[in-house]
């Protein structure tokens, strides 16, 4: 006997509407307005700041090799204390490098003239404030700490 | 560089002053919600390593030493960086440097100075930086003083042992009598096709005066000094991905003096060309480089061919990697042509995220011709060094 969960699947209008939901949500979790786990990081910019950027152009950004956006205007970087979770977060699956390894990278940019790391500020909400108000300001928060006020450009 | 023997150095320092404060205000200055700054921001840095090393064993010519007690193991031409045999060594490679800026409020212009102190030049203190820059604009960067010079991929950060991945350079490439200028360089950096792009042009001068690296090829008591002129190159770089390669090309006139009792000045101007070419992947877990060099200094005695390999690998803080670096003479006269390689094995381990430690093991083979007349033979080097930057 066929179990009563395992019957309806075989209804073609409800599976048809079942793969239509989970196809949703596949895609949904493919977009930046999904929602994601509350530990997850996302990388901000200003919402009047329309240049096409993407994670690459971020490791770009937080390793110094690159100042502007692609519009020319200064990148305006921020960052977390080198001790938070944030930036431990961000270093490795943003960047894809340890704390240490950025270190040391920011310690060539520093003694070789190439430039300046980002300026630290914290915690979350100050970032996002930050970010918020200046058009060249890039930064990145909490998952759990998004809202309206800025664009999510990378997580 | 000694400070009281460079007065060169002040005119380019007063240069870039004058620059700065010539150039109008940046328009892109930060919206006003951002803290305001002070309108000089000051920073002040620095690095130290610390190293011991022992040679472990090797062959010996007397008739070739220089005056120093071999076997012997050069971990630094430049600044005469040489493990002597006999006991643990702190010299060769230890080194402390500071480095204070300051800069605008938005970062545009700017001044820098860095003191090195080294062992192997039993603790002098030496102004090895001291630029002005200006950001023209999120692109172009201006730098007017005293830098050095980007020969390789690690020339200009050798000093920093905590961004390099060994103990010491290999000397097969980073073995020069020149490694700063007097100059100015202008750096463009943008994105070309999905790729981060950095050209770089510089121009300059220089003299070395007692330069380490003639003290290995002349003696350890001789003085020699060098000079390069006529300085002019430029560095592209691209990178992606942690995918990097790099191509440098440098001309300059070369110039050296061996002085003593009957001092006749400098030798006769000499054209040297430098190509270099490196490819380096650091993303993740990997790291890995390839670096060609080749010199053409056929007025002078030759051609000099180098090149270098290295593969490592991140496990949590450790890094092991292996490296592998050859340097062959072809030279006018071939019973005098060097050439030597070094393998080396080194373990890195990240203590903090400003502090490491390293252990590296090198073997030193002499490829020399027969009549190669300076030091030659082969050697091990055990080297310990601790890096930190502050």
């Amino acid at each position: 006997m066929k179990s009563a969960l395992a019957q309806p699947l075989r209804q073609p209008v409800l599976r048809r509407t079942l793969l239509r939901l989970a196809a949703l949500a596949l895609a949904s979790a493919a977009t930046l307005g999904a929602p994601c786990h509350a530990d997850d990081i996302v990388v901000i910019v200003n919402k009047d700041n329309l240049n096409k950027v993407d994670r690459e152009f971020v490791i770009r950004v937080y390793t110094g090799s690159i100042r502007g956006w692609p519009d020319g205007s200064p990148v305006f970087a921020l960052d977390q204390p080198e001790d938070s979770e944030a930036r431990q977060l961000f270093a490795t699956t943003i960047l894809g490098k340890s704390v240490a390894n950025l270190r040391a990278i920011w310690s060539q940019n520093i003694f070789t003239g190439r430039g300046m790391p980002p300026k630290v500020t914290s915690p979350d909400s100050e970032m996002k404030t930050l970010v918020a108000t200046n058009r060249n300001a890039i930064g990145y928060i909490r998952a759990s700490q998004l809202d309206a006020s800025v664009r999510v450009i990378a997580r | 560089m000694t400070i009281r023997k460079r007065s060169l150095l002040f005119p380019f320092l007063l240069a870039s002053l004058l620059a700065l404060a010539a150039l109008p205000a940046h328009s892109q200055t930060p919206a006003p919600s951002i803290p305001p700054s002070p309108a000089l921001e000051f920073s002040a840095s620095g690095f130290l390593t610390a190293t011991a090393g022992k040679v472990l064993g090797g062959t010996h010519d007397a008739a070739t030493d220089g005056g120093y007690r071999c076997p012997c193991f050069i971990s630094d031409y430049a600044q005469a960086g040489v493990y002597e045999t006999g006991r643990l060594r702190a010299g060769p490679d230890s080194r402390l440097g500071v480095q204070g800026s300051v800069m605008s409020a938005d970062r545009r212009y700017g001044a820098t100075a860095q003191l090195v102190s080294r062992g192997a030049a039993g603790g002098a203190v030496n102004l090895e930086w001291a630029y002005g820059v200006v950001e023209l604009n999120s692109r172009l960067t201006l730098q007017v003083g005293r830098k050095r010079l980007p020969l390789f991929a690690y020339s200009e950060v050798q000093d920093v042992g905590l961004a390099l991945p060994w103990t010491h350079l290999p000397s097969q490439l980073y073995g020069w009598e020149i490694v700063n200028y007097n100059g100015a360089n202008l750096l463009y950096r943008d994105t070309w096709l999905g790729w981060a792009t950095a050209l770089n042009v510089f121009s300059g001068s220089e003299t070395s005066r007692n330069a380490g690296y003639w003290k290995i090829y002349n003696g350890k008591r001789s003085r020699t000094d060098a000079r390069w002129t006529d300085i002019l190159g430029t560095e592209a770089k691209v990178s992606r991905s942690g995918f990097e390669a790099r191509y440098v090309y440098m001309q300059s006139n070369t110039q050296n003096r061996l002085m003593g009792e009957d001092d006749s000045g400098f030798s006769e101007r000499k054209r040297q060309r430098i190509h270099g070419v490196s490819f380096g992947y650091d993303q993740d877990n990997w790291l890995a480089r390839a670096e060609l060099l080749w010199i053409d200094r056929t007025a002078d005695y030759g051609r000099d061919y180098a090149q270098l390999y290295m593969l490592g690998y991140r496990i949590g803080r450790f890094t092991p990697l292996v490296s592998f670096s050859n340097y062959k003479q072809k030279n006018n006269d071939p019973t005098i042509a060097e050439a030597h390689h070094t393998a080396s094995a080194v373990l890195r381990y990240d203590l903090t995220n400003t502090s490491a430690v390293k252990v590296q093991f090198d073997v030193w083979r002499d490829r020399s011709a027969t009549d190669f007349p300076a030091m030659r033979g082969n050697s091990r080097l055990l080297t310990v060094s601790y890096d930190r930057v502050f």
